[in-house]
């Protein structure tokens, strides 16, 4: 008589471990389809290459770089806009000519200097990638130029709604 | 004493059978569900938003790229979605815009100053790159 009594609380537990099986095949779903495919440190290498490619010519340093108004935007075929105040793209060029500072050029959000030295370190998951290359090269006349330049990529894309 | 024990059989039986089929309902649900969630186009949106982008900043002018995306077929197929509508470029904003659903795309950005041309055909993306004149 007790044994019809327990199939009766039975049943409960058997609708839990359904509900609870469920629950997990739709959250791993869930999971798998809001995994963001990160290419923030691909990005911040491209264009770490992209600078340091077009400071160079026929081999040596380009010397023209360092005059002023050398506009790095136009030389280096980069979009002025993806640069603006508040971007998702930075880049710091800092060039020594026998440990002197010969020229700076910034552009891009600021703010990401400080984030790269902080995921020097540890790793962040929101902060930007980051990518530092120190470069020597000569030019012509076998002066030694020693170019850092630091790029950094925040982007995330953006789901666009259409309406027609 | 015999329509007793068949009584109890009968209830045996049924319970089994709404047992059963309470099981079958649940896992179709979930098979239901999984399925239709795995052809969700944004996983697809976002990779080849990314890809193109990358593309893009990795090439020279005067450069012709052929990109493979044959693994759209089926799903274009299934949705009936023109291939010519799927990829575009924002020029003013330099974004990649890739488009798998009636109502919404994914947009990526890319940092280089080209101009840019897209040719999607059945199985292959065609990305001209050009200096700006």
């Amino acid at each position: 008589m007790n044994k019809k009594a327990d199939e009766k609380y039975l049943s409960i537990w058997w609708f839990l471990a359904l509900a609870l099986t469920g629950l997990g095949i739709v959250l791993a779903v869930v999971i798998f389809n809001s995994a963001d495919v990160n290419t923030n440190n691909l990005e911040a290498e491209l264009l770490n290459d992209k600078i340091a490619g077009c400071l160079t010519k026929d081999g040596n340093f380009y010397e023209k770089a360092l005059e002023p108004g050398f506009d790095i935007y136009d030389y280096c075929k980069l979009n002025k806009n993806a640069f603006n105040l508040g971007s998702s793209f930075y880049f710091n060029i800092t060039i020594y000519k026998e440990g002197v500072l010969l020229n700076y050029t910034l552009g891009g959000d600021r703010s990401f200097e400080a984030d790269c030295r902080s995921t020097a370190k540890i790793s962040a998951k929101h902060y930007p990638k980051c990518k530092s290359t120190s470069t020597g090269i000569t030019d012509k006349d076998n002066n030694v130029y020693i170019i850092e330049i630091l790029t950094a990529s925040n982007q995330e894309g953006e789901k666009v709604a259409i309406t027609r | 004493m015999k329509k007793m024990v068949n009584k109890k059989a009968d209830t045996i039986v049924l319970e089994t059978v709404i047992f059963i089929i309470l099981n079958i309902i649940f896992f179709v649900t979930m098979m239901i569900f999984v399925f239709r969630s795995g052809t969700s186009s944004y996983v697809y949106e976002q990779t080849y938003a990314k890809q193109i982008a990358l593309i893009i900043d990795n090439a020279k002018p005067d450069m012709a790229i052929m990109f493979d995306i044959s693994d759209l077929d089926d799903f274009l197929e299934k949705n009936n979605f023109p291939i010519n509508e799927v990829f575009s470029i924002d020029k003013q904003n330099n974004k990649v815009f890739v488009k798998l659903g009636r109502n919404s795309g994914y947009s990526y950005r890319y940092f280089s100053d080209y101009d840019i041309e897209l040719k999607a055909n059945s199985n292959r993306l065609n990305i001209i790159v050009r200096n700006k004149s």
